[in-house]
């Protein structure tokens, strides 16, 4: 964990986009009642939102990012760099922000870079694009994070359905040279648990044969095929609550923040389960930590902008101080603190064409 | 920490009609309601109470409660006992 900090970027707005069709997981088919009431009472998770297989994440991110400019009034020729978080790419090649660069009518000039990172990917391109434009060489920045991760899922893998939702999210980023705030991040990340949460096939390493559309039980009800998403939930849960609070903790330390001066605390949505337990472990007070798990479930990297979408009030006139948090593929784990102006923050929007 | 306790702490994660059935012998697999989810349960327990972190190797690795209060001690032993 090796704090680094920036200045004169400022966050201007967070535009969140859904599909509008909503799953919910009172209806699931294969669970009793009383399994369905424990599910949702444990992951706090009540309905989900599911993009249909013609939507996707370049649709969630382009949609978003449309609203974000128009609400923000920016010219597309100010837009000097477009990054693009997701997991779910539309194609192999080329990224999802070259797509989004061309549909959005950006100019050839932007520079566009594509980040694949899961839970903790949102803090990742924070800490990029605050990076590049404090150098004052980029002064308009658009931080796209999208994913479809439910189109990962094996319609049969009844472990993860309840789970995970979809939504793209767009953040507009602006260089501010007379802003003296330092905004923190750290990053993490230990590759030798890449296959904890994982895509076996489809890739260069495993390149999809007709073997891998072929469902193998995971337990005596679930099953997916080596193209869908795996999870080991126990040893992600041994991941989160081994590092994330520990990192936390490391981190305002070090950069001298005292924690009762942060107004909101931001998690990424992984399950009420978890989330509550990083929150008791920093010793937290509830009203100050923020969710929107039982609304949107766990959405991959857009959660954190997700969250903030949904408690938008609470961004649109105040100046907050807010620790980010995000944790998940890699495993990787990143946490940021930042000041957040009185900022354009709609709430959160069903996807339009 | 004694196995009484300890005991007591697994039971009250299930549901109270389930609960008395629950002994030191009982196979976690075999109490009704068991499931991948009702283990991340039993995990946060586990970590909030006594600070120790559960893996899915030790999982694996245990049968019963038992096993599970025997994994604990010797977590707990350990120089770190989150490992």
């Amino acid at each position: 964990m090796r704090p680094f900090s920036f200045k004169h970027v400022a966050l201007e707005g967070v535009v969140s986009v859904v599909p509008s069709s909503i799953a919910y997981n009172e209806d699931l088919p294969h669970l009793s009642q009383e399994d369905k009431t424990h599910l949702i009472s444990t992951t706090g998770i009540k309905q989900r939102r599911i993009a249909p297989p013609n939507i996707t994440a370049s649709d969630l991110g382009l949609c978003a990012a449309k609203e974000l400019l128009k609400k923000l009034r920016w010219e597309l020729d100010d837009v000097e760099l477009l990054v693009n978080i997701t997991q779910t790419p539309d194609y192999l090649l080329p990224g999802n922000s070259i797509l989004i660069q061309s549909k959005l009518g950006l100019p050839s000039s932007t520079l566009c870079l594509d980040i694949n990172q899961g839970c903790a990917g949102y803090i990742y391109g924070l800490s990029l694009v605050f990076g590049l434009m404090s150098t004052g060489h980029f002064r308009k920045a658009i931080l796209i994070a999208s994913d479809t991760i439910t189109h990962t899922i094996g319609k049969n893998d009844f472990s993860l359905l309840p789970i995970f939702s979809d939504a793209g999210t767009a953040t507009a980023i602006q260089y501010q040279p007379n802003l003296s705030d330092d905004s923190w991040f750290c990053v993490d990340t230990d590759g030798s648990h890449f296959d904890t949460i994982f895509i076996p096939d489809g890739g260069g390493r495993n390149p999809a044969t007709t073997s891998s559309f072929i469902e193998s039980s995971i337990d005596n009800r679930s099953s997916r095929s080596l193209l869908n998403l795996h999870m080991n939930g126990q040893d992600v849960f041994h991941f989160g609550l081994k590092y994330v609070a520990t990192q936390i903790q490391q981190f305002i330390h070090e950069i001298g923040i005292d924690k009762n001066t942060i107004d909101y605390w931001i998690f990424h949505q992984a399950n009420k389960l978890l989330n509550e337990r990083i929150a008791s472990k920093l010793s937290l007070p509830d009203e100050k930590v923020l969710y929107s798990l039982d609304t949107y479930g766990n959405t991959s990297c857009a959660t954190i902008p997700v969250t903030i979408c949904h408690h938008h009030q609470r961004f649109e006139q105040l100046s907050n101080r807010v620790l980010l948090s995000g944790f998940g593929v890699g495993f990787s784990w990143a946490s940021a603190c930042l000041n957040i102006r009185p900022s354009v923050c709609s709430p959160i929007i069903e996807y339009y064409e | 920490m004694n196995p009484t306790e300890f005991l007591s702490v697994i039971q009250e994660q299930f549901p109270p009609e389930v609960r008395e059935s629950i002994k030191m012998h009982t196979i976690l697999r075999s109490i009704k309601g068991w499931s991948s989810l009702q283990a991340l349960v039993i995990t946060v327990t586990i970590d909030e109470s006594y600070g120790i972190l559960i893996s899915d190797q030790d999982l694996r690795n245990v049968s019963s409660i038992q096993d599970l209060y025997q994994i604990i001690l010797t977590k707990s032993s350990n120089t770190n006992p989150e490992s």
